[in-house]
């Protein structure tokens, strides 16, 4: 269908025949009125299709500009719509069954001339001769055609039978990109009335049991065009779905959520991006970055601008479970925090929970981010990818051998050594930085029940500071996943994986204390997990999953033959962690919604290992120790176990606003060990033992959601509590690296944190984007008696992220399908600071005395951002496709404080405020794909 | 070998580096007044000399040293049989030459003109491991000074390293005269003020440990860092003298604390400040409080000297002042009053047209008198040991 229009003879040819076509309409057109004055084209519209059986098919992203002033009595459909489209550039057609198409620019053939298979050959010949400038294919038309003729046809699901009976009968299938073949994982296929509805698995399978009948089934996803289908049920039967992607063959520039989903779900604290939303956001290095895109959101915030991890609602940077693929990776940053570790290309989509977290997660308390990667392309071999200032990257993907295999595989490396070369210090001009990251994915279908998913992750850092110390950190990740479909109400999904972080310093400039430290942490899991659908009220998932941690906490070696260093290794430690989950999601009624899941976990720490018990009441120190036991290997030295309760409730005022309520409680047994601000990629983690118990947090939250304008504006506002037990605390001057009995130094700590969120977010039309605005406190407290000295007397201060007021606004305008502008802006309170308040003489200089911990605060933080997206042409036989990003960053130039510190120089204290960002940052870059 | 892990405060300068856009300004934070003055201790308990610094802390920004005077300071054995009430020196250093046996155990009380009392823990006097070498090395970055030593007995694995650094430099030109009572005069040599030594004490904590190591060696332990480029040290003669202090397993600890409370704090990649710990307990009251760590140990010294013609750096300045010109002034009173009284010029050499002098040449302060960049004239005792 797609090559009609570049047939430029043959459209002339075309023209003639519809406007007979047209003329033989007109004679049975019906009379309408319409009075309307400055009104939306979807009113006119509305008048319309309710006086006559007209259906239209439009465009509101066109449409929505356009004003409408028309008085017109019995006159035919022509007349107004000529009348109305006058000097618009709009374009409509109606075919024989009184579809009406109204496009911008071209106008639509609804009709196939006579003959026109036939004749195909020997228009493509002629055209390849000639072609000519006003050739363009706007894929936007044409896919406007394609889709409006599934969704005007009527799906006649099941055994067709004169009389329909009573009750409910099944429907299920498959929805799938349209291009790709990929399956739309959670698209949300629904009837509104009744309201019943099902999101699609994980290989994109939908089930949905509604009553027989006439429905129209809506079916709605992230990224892809919404779209319906009218069927009617006679029995049990499957349809399978094809959508498309918003705009197809274009880095668009959406953001499109679950339709209705947050007012209907009664999980709360969710949120879904796809990578077009992650694409549009400015970055201070022209790349597209997830992590960058998920402080955006409200309840997330970091302790400085270029800092590894997040915070979400004032939890810690380690209790953040972040899995790519379901493998988790423990440091998700490149150079220091000023890129995340995951290549824009790879990512589908992210999903960040932040407070009902689904039963089938746990480990970690504050939150999940579950980073999906894209299948391959099963269709085509194609590629893509970018240049940029410091980085550049290059994705493949395609089919292997038949459309039931793809891969896709990605490589993304810097170049930043050449900005060190250009700085006048000698010692940065000796010095090195370098990362990349490769990413692979393999996807097998062995039948439309069976499929297969490979996914390989290897990313590595290195850095080397004036020819001395080097250092080097890399996430290793791999994941097996096998996904079945028992039947239409049973799925399973079996995956194992393993992930590996590791670090090595080396020093070798002083060969007598020539060193090398090791650190590694690995992870091995097996998880299964089942869906089950037994009618439309219930959706429960359970499952078991069990993983292996085995961790070197640390190795130091001599690293030189004349080194003098004695080697050290602390003992490696061993654990296991299972759970077994169920949750079910029901309905009690059209109002009320529950999710309700249990989570039992069960952590042992294991041997070989040898383990000093102390003398209780006091201070655990080298003279409190009162016996040593070695366990033997694989002996269960400590368990740890508990339930958990996921719950969530919601109750709907109407089909567009709901209130929820949601209960949640989670066990960590890692922990991640860092006295400093902000977290670095030498910070070590430390497994739960005989003496450091598990983390222990419960949060409560409470929202209220209402959609305007049928989910195109969603507002929320969502308030939560917060508590954790037994975090970690170092008592001063604690080394934390190396050390063989960190028990000694660790202070066991009370953190509560509470806070509002609200957000209004326009999911569609030309201008698009959110606001938020977070009220938040993240407080932590001392209490361990036999700690020693206590943090500010024991009592409560704020932590190290602890930023009041957080506004956020990231907004979208679309010109046209090819340009595009997006603003960022964000304002938060400053971070809080431990100050120097007094002074004293010592060891030959001028020291500092400081205040209590976190008393004072940096400057506030605010910043605005702008990027300006230009697509290239869409000429169908381009080679490739491209498009050019050109953003500035931190556009007032403000210079905000990324640390303050005070140093003794010559005898001297001096304070310094330095800011990394402290000019506008203009950055290109430059996307293609083919 | 801790602060060999001190990766964190690199990575902060990576970052820096990395950004040209970084931009890095002075910052004076808005701080409530803090009426808190509290005592702060600092002192060795030697086997000849003892000596203990009292002073307070003081508002941030204040920036001077306030001794603590009239404070008895008292050096006593653990069973008070041996009592000495050490002599105030100067504002706030007690100190007086005591022998002390190395077999006992000796304590420091403290009694404020405020009647606050504290006592120390009671310390043995640890013996310090003889210095093998202080040395040099010419890198790139810098002239970096080190020391070496070892330990046969295995007792030290602790070490505090003190330096004071002097150096020779002058001034741009010399002066043969000098202006008093509207007349020029004949500068005797012995006044001379082009040639200046300058002392200054080490302000960088330096401690070091071999507890990581299989042998009792300290080598090549950085003391300090001279950057030839902007620095007239190594103009001429430099001479550098290195104290070593065996400290124990606490002071250490104390000392690194310190360090990175005041030389590596508020980055984001550095330990959040902790709080000082100090070996004093108050006697009367946990209300009243007290900074800071007292050792107890012999001295070792050593003294290394360093000529320009040493070392390979061509870059190194001959003066503190480069930008120096010469002015021509007409021998009458007048014109030298207005150019020389008051010191706002000092005369350097005389212009003499068949024996008449015409002319006095003169130029500022600045590129005349050394003794305007804090160096004394007189040369030290120690200057031609080597």
């Amino acid at each position: 269908m797609s090559k009609l229009y570049t047939k430029h003879y043959l459209f002339i040819f075309l023209s003639v025949i519809t406007t007979n076509l047209l003329f033989a309409q007109q004679n049975e057109q019906p009379l309408l009125s319409v009075n309307l004055s400055n009104a939306h084209f979807e009113e006119l519209v509305n008048s319309i299709e309710s006086q006559s059986n007209y259906k239209f098919y439009f465009d509101t992203l066109n449409t929505d500009t356009l004003v409408v002033s028309v008085q017109m009595q019995n006159k035919t459909i022509n007349v107004i719509l000529d009348e109305v489209l006058k000097g618009d550039e709009f374009n409509y057609s109606v075919d024989k069954e009184n579809h009406v198409f109204v496009t911008h620019g071209r106008k639509i053939q609804p009709e196939l001339p006579y003959n026109f298979f036939s004749r195909e050959k020997n228009n493509v010949e002629k055209t390849e001769e000639k072609p000519e400038e006003n050739m363009v294919v706007d894929y936007f038309q044409n896919n406007q055609v394609i889709g409006a003729s599934q969704e005007s046809k009527l799906y006649e699901i099941g055994i067709k039978s004169n009389v329909i009976k009573k009750g409910n009968a099944t429907i299920s299938g498959r929805v799938v990109d349209q291009r790709t073949g990929e399956p739309i994982v959670g698209a949300a296929v629904y009837i509104e009335e009744p309201l019943v509805g099902v999101s699609a698995d994980q290989l994109g399978y939908y089930s949905l049991s509604i009553p027989k009948g006439k429905h129209k089934l809506k079916i709605n996803s992230l990224g892809m065009r919404s779209t319906e289908r009218n069927i009617i049920m006679y029995s049990d039967g499957t349809l399978d779905i094809e959508m498309q992607e918003s705009v197809q063959s274009l880095k668009e520039v959406v953001v499109e959520a679950e339709l209705e989903q947050n007012v209907v779900n009664p999980q709360m604290g969710i949120e879904k991006m796809d990578i077009k939303t992650i694409k549009q956001i400015p970055t201070a290095m022209g790349e597209s970055d997830v992590l960058r895109v998920v402080l955006t959101l409200p309840g997330v915030s970091s302790v400085g601008e270029a800092s590894t991890g997040f915070n979400v609602r004032g939890g810690a940077v380690d209790q953040n479970l972040i899995l790519l693929n379901d493998a988790t990776i423990y440091n998700p940053s490149h150079l220091f925090g000023f890129f995340s570790a995951f290549n824009p290309d790879m990512l589908k989509d992210v999903q960040l929970y932040k407070s009902s977290i689904p039963a089938k997660f746990g480990g970690r308390l504050s939150s999940v981010l579950d980073i999906t990667g894209r299948e391959g392309n099963k269709k085509k071999f194609s590629g893509s990818g970018g240049l940029g200032l410091i980085t550049s990257r290059l994705t493949l993907e395609g089919p292997i051998g038949s459309e039931k295999t793809s891969f896709i595989v990605s490589g993304r490396s810097n170049y930043s050594n050449w900005l060190l070369k250009e700085l006048d210090d000698p010692d940065f001009r000796k010095s090195k930085a370098s990362f990349y990251d490769i990413n692979f994915g393999i996807s097998h279908e062995f039948n439309e029940k069976n499929s297969l998913f490979v996914n390989g992750y290897y990313s590595t850092d290195q850095f080397q500071f004036r020819n001395d110390t080097t250092y080097k950190y890399k996430n290793q990740a791999l994941t097996a996943k096998w996904k079945t479909i028992v039947n239409d109400k049973l799925y399973g999904e079996l995956s194992a994986s393993y992930s590996k972080y590791d670090f090595a310093v080396e020093a070798d400039l002083n060969p007598v204390n020539a060193y090398k430290l090791d650190f590694s942490i690995e992870e091995t899991k097996v998880k299964a997990g089942m869906s089950f659908f037994p009618n439309s009220e219930h959706g429960l998932e359970f499952g078991v999953s069990s993983k292996m941690y085995k961790l070197k906490p640390g190795s130091f070696q001599p690293n030189s033959s004349e080194s003098l260093v004695s080697p050290d290794e602390l003992e490696s430690e061993k654990a296991l962690e299972s759970a077994i989950y169920l949750s079910d999601d029901f309905s009690l009624s059209p109002k009320i919604s529950i999710n309700a899941g249990l989570r039992f976990a069960m952590y042992n720490y294991m041997g070989p290992k040898t383990v000093y018990s102390y003398v209780s009441g006091v201070p655990k120190t080298e003279n409190s120790v009162l016996d040593t036991i070695n366990y033997s290997n694989n002996e269960f030295i400590k368990t740890y176990s508990g339930p958990e309760v996921r719950a969530a409730i919601r109750y709907s005022f109407t089909q567009q606003s709901s209130i929820k309520l949601s209960y949640n409680m989670q066990r960590q047994f890692i922990h991640m060990l860092s006295n400093s601000t902000a977290i670095s990629p030498t910070d070590i983690w430390k497994l739960s033992d005989t003496h450091i118990k598990p983390q222990y947090g419960q949060q409560l939250s409470l929202g209220l959601y209402k959609n305007f304008q049928y989910g195109i504006i969603e507002t929320s506002i969502e308030g939560y509590v917060k508590k954790v037990d037994h975090y970690l605390d170092y008592k001063s001057g604690a080394s934390l690296i190396m050390n063989h009995n960190i028990e000694m130094d660790v202070i066991n700590t009370e953190a509560r944190s509470y806070g509002v969120e609200v957000m209004v977010k326009k999911t569609r039309g030309k201008l698009n984007g959110w606001v938020s605005y977070t009220y938040s406190r993240s407080l932590l407290k001392q209490k361990d008696p036999i700690a020693g000295e206590l943090i500010n007397d024991g009592d409560w201060y704020p932590s190290n992220f602890d930023k009041p007021h957080d506004f956020t606004m990231v907004g979208n305008y679309k010109f046209t399908h090819r340009y595009s502008l997006s603003l960022n802006f964000t304002y938060s309170t400053g971070r809080p600071i431990t100050l120097p308040v007094g002074s004293f003489y010592y060891g030959g200089s001028e020291r500092v005395y400081y205040s209590n911990r976190n008393e004072y605060r940096i400057p506030d933080y605010y910043r605005a951002d702008v990027a300006f997206n230009i697509e290239g042409n869409h000429k169908i036989r381009k080679l490739a496709h491209s498009s050019w990003t050109l953003a500035v960053y931190n556009l007032t130039g403000r210079k905000n404080p990324y640390s303050i510190f005070f140093t003794a120089e010559d005898g001297e204290i001096n304070g310094y405020k330095l800011s990394i960002f402290g000019r506008p940052i203009p950055t290109i870059t430059y996307n293609f794909k083919f | 070998m801790k602060s060999s892990f001190n990766i964190k405060h690199i990575l902060f300068i990576m970052i820096t580096a990395l950004l040209a856009v970084s931009c890095l300004e002075e910052y004076t934070p808005e701080i409530v007044e803090n009426d808190e003055n509290i005592l702060v201790v600092e002192g060795n308990i030697g086997d000849i000399v003892t000596s203990i610094q009292l002073s307070r802390t003081t508002n941030l920004g204040e920036n001077a040293l306030v001794g603590e005077s009239n404070a008895k300071v008292i050096l006593e054995d653990e069973s008070q049989s041996f009592q000495k009430e050490l002599t105030e020196k100067s504002g706030g250093l007690y100190e007086d030459s005591v022998i002390l046996e190395l077999s006992k155990k000796y304590r420091i009380r403290i009694i404020t003109s405020g009647d606050q009392e504290f006592v120390s823990e009671t310390l043995s006097i640890l013996k310090t491991p003889v210095i093998d070498s202080v040395g040099w090395d010419a890198a790139t970055y810098g002239l970096q000074i080190h020391v070496s030593t070892h330990d046969d007995t295995g007792d030290t694995q602790y070490y505090y390293w003190s330096y004071e650094e002097t150096y020779v430099y002058t001034s741009r030109y010399y002066s043969y005269f000098f202006y008093e009572d509207e007349e020029m005069q004949y500068r005797d040599s012995e006044d001379q003020i082009y040639t200046c030594w300058k002392t200054n004490s080490g302000t960088d904590i330096n401690v070091g440990s071999t507890i990581q190591l299989t042998e009792n060696v300290i080598y090549k332990q950085p003391v300090t860092l001279i950057v030839p480029s902007d620095n007239v040290k190594l103009a001429r003669k430099y001479s550098i003298k290195v104290t070593q202090r065996a400290i124990s397993k606490d002071y250490y600890e104390f000392w690194e604390l310190l360090k990175q409370n005041s030389e590596e704090l508020g980055t984001l990649f550095d330990p959040q400040p902790s709080q000082l710990t100090t070996n004093f307990t108050s006697v009367n009251s946990e209300d009243d409080k007290i900074l800071g760590f007292i050792g107890a140990s012999t001295l070792e010294e050593e003294r290394k000297f360093i000529q320009r013609s040493d070392l390979p750096y061509e870059d190194i300045p001959y003066y503190y002042n480069s930008f120096c010109t010469l002015d021509t002034i007409l021998n009458n009173p007048d014109s030298l009053a207005e150019a020389f009284k008051g010191g706002v010029n000092i005369p350097t050499t005389e212009i003499n047209n068949g024996g008449i002098v015409t002319h006095y040449v003169g130029s500022s302060p600045s590129c005349v008198d050394c003794t305007t960049y804090g160096g004394t004239t007189e040369e030290p005792d120690f200057w031609d040991e080597d």
